[in-house]
């Protein structure tokens, strides 16, 4: 009965094993046995008669009863080798045509009125291989370590063939990075070419760099007021900032935009928004509080805040997602700002302080102790000293359970006795500067 | 130890860690368990594996890459090659492409990042015709496409 079984499956196990293209008789040949869903006796025809695996020549012990037919075997092997090439070839043919209409559907490119490249490409296996050939996921990986250092290049590897161009324009975050120089006024080629590159990182996270340049197109200040365009762009797709840079600088020729920019951020909502690098200079301004409070108030999944500039702290709610906040303020801040402050950032893990200015009562909490600020999750504190006793003062009133690293920096002349005598009864650990 | 066969039927026995370099044969030595038949690796030729291997070996004692990497993180690495990946990867252009295509395959992220940042650093600062050179690629544009190419040109131009 099992031999009648085994005789009736073979020659269709057979068939079928030599009509599969390679790769999927090397994944038949690693399935668990259980897998097959066999009986026992099948599963031994099989593996005897009508093993699918690919077995490489070299290693196979021919018995001697199939010595006489080798080179029958032989011949037959190499035509199925062929016609397993053929049909790789047709496959890898019907699989660039299904990538390249993939990338058109996701790119909304129209139809060129011919394929003018791909029908003519030899796709056997024995042509010299070349970058054309790689699958759009590798060309892609290629095109995003070229615009790590030249964002600009994104342009260049649009423009070297079809395929190319395919690949890079049905790439979205290769368009996600964008620059819009803070300016009176832009050439219609600029818009463009920022428009382009907003449509092109379609749904994408956006890496987006609000620069103060200071050119000669300040003194070619229109008549109408600022070209908004961009700024407006930017603005309607805040829900996509991933990050954002702000290097702006509150001055006469600026106070419109900052004015557009604050109205634009009026009930913001940026829940992809992981990161803010705010630069906006030595000059402390009503402006620039008021719009980070409104991009705090909108930003739900904030993960890192950078402030290298004088800025009010100052929390419309707590972000308890911020686990990175670096402050390097033109002025030193209010330690009673400070504290509050902080004590709605639950979830810092790192954090890096200024001088600070110590003004102002220590608060009690009702039971007569200093108030504690609690930080527990806080791994790295860097901060600069500059008033031992009240520095001291500052780090007792810190609950840091989980702390790791602390970095002190003293300014010259600054002893720190008072600090390091709260450190080593918190048993805090120093680390290098 | 592993044996691993390549499509031109050359056959490589070589250490478990080495092998499970390869995401692809870590995944397969999973599935089978303990078993002395080889691996066949329809994909690779034998002079590629041999690189291949000889990189793996280099690189057996390197921690592995966190799983759940951010793919943004991943780019905002360095472009930059170790010395011995410089000097691996310094071979014709043809062996580089297969190189890259058998790290994909066989799924090792570290040495396809390798590739790719070594064909990256031959396109940086190169102009469009200058690529095509390097890599024999035909300009195939359609005269649609060159014109919406050199109004993009144009706007770049116009800061």
């Amino acid at each position: 009965m099992a031999s009648t079984q085994g005789s009736t499956a073979m020659p269709r196990t057979r068939t079928r094993a030599a009509s599969l293209p390679a790769y999927m008789r090397t994944a038949l040949a690693f399935l668990p046995i259980r897998s097959l869903g066999k009986t026992p006796q099948l599963v031994d025809v099989v593996k005897i008669e009508a093993n699918p695996l690919p077995i490489p020549i070299r290693s196979v012990t021919m018995p001697p009863t199939v010595d006489h037919t080798s080179e029958t075997e032989r011949t037959m092997l190499a035509a199925e080798i062929e016609d397993l090439r053929r049909q790789m070839d047709a496959l890898s043919s019907q699989l660039r045509e299904k990538q390249i209409r993939l990338m058109r559907l996701a790119s909304y490119l129209p139809d060129p009125p011919s394929l003018p490249i791909f029908a003519s490409i030899p796709t056997s296996s024995f042509s010299p291989l070349r970058v054309q050939n790689f699958p759009p996921e590798i060309l892609q990986n290629i095109f995003h370590h070229v615009v790590l250092s030249h964002p600009s290049a994104r342009i260049t590897l649009s423009q070297v063939c079809f395929y190319w161009r395919n690949c890079a324009l049905s790439c979205p975050s290769l368009w996600s990075e964008i620059t819009i120089p803070v300016r009176p006024s832009y050439t219609e080629g600029f818009v463009n070419t920022t428009t382009v590159a907003f449509q092109r990182a379609k749904a994408s996270e956006l890496r987006l760099h609000l620069t103060y340049e200071l050119s000669d197109s300040v003194a070619s200040s229109s008549i109408t007021g600022p070209d908004y365009r961009l700024l407006d762009l930017a603005l309607s797709r805040q829900h996509l900032w991933g990050t954002l840079e702000l290097d702006v600088r509150d001055q006469l020729w600026t106070a419109p935009i900052l004015d557009r920019l604050v109205d634009g951020l009026d009930g913001a909502h940026c829940p992809k928004l992981r990161a803010i690098d705010w630069k906006t200079g030595m000059k402390a301004s009503p402006k620039f509080d008021l719009l980070l409070s409104r991009l705090l108030a909108g930003s739900n999944n904030l993960q890192r805040l950078s402030l290298q500039s004088h800025v009010d702290l100052v929390l419309p709610k707590p972000i308890p997602s911020l686990k990175s906040l670096v402050l390097q303020l033109g002025q030193r801040p209010p330690i009673t700002q400070l504290r509050l402050f902080l004590q709605g950032l639950r979830g810092l893990v790192e954090l890096t302080l200024p001088a600070l200015d110590h003004e102002g009562p220590t608060p009690a909490s009702p039971n007569g102790r200093t108030s504690t600020i609690c930080l527990l999750e806080l791994a790295t504190l860097t901060i600069d000293i500059t008033d031992d006793a009240a520095d001291a003062r500052f780090l007792r009133e810190l609950d840091l359970p989980a702390l790791n690293t602390l970095v002190l920096r003293p300014e010259d002349n600054v002893t720190a006795e008072h600090v390091h005598r709260v450190v080593q009864d918190r048993g805090w650990l120093l680390g290098v500067a | 130890m592993v044996t691993l066969t390549t499509s031109d039927n050359e056959t490589f026995t070589v250490d478990k860690k080495v092998a499970e370099k390869s995401v692809l044969i870590k995944n397969m030595l999973e599935d089978v368990g303990e078993s002395d038949q080889a691996i066949p690796l329809p994909n690779v030729t034998a002079s590629v594996l041999k690189k291949v291997l000889e990189w793996c070996e280099h690189h057996k004692d390197d921690p592995a890459p966190p799983e759940n990497e951010d793919k943004d993180d991943t780019r905002k690495r360095t472009t930059d090659i170790s010395e011995w990946d410089q000097k691996f990867i310094a071979v014709d252009q043809e062996m580089l492409f297969e190189i890259i295509l058998a790290a994909n395959y066989l799924d090792i992220k570290a040495l396809l990042d390798v590739g790719c940042k070594t064909v990256a650093n031959m396109i940086k600062g190169k102009s469009p015709e200058e690529i095509r050179k390097l890599f024999n690629i035909v300009n195939d544009f359609t005269p649609e496409e060159e014109a919406q190419i050199k109004k993009e040109n144009e706007w770049a131009e116009d800061r």
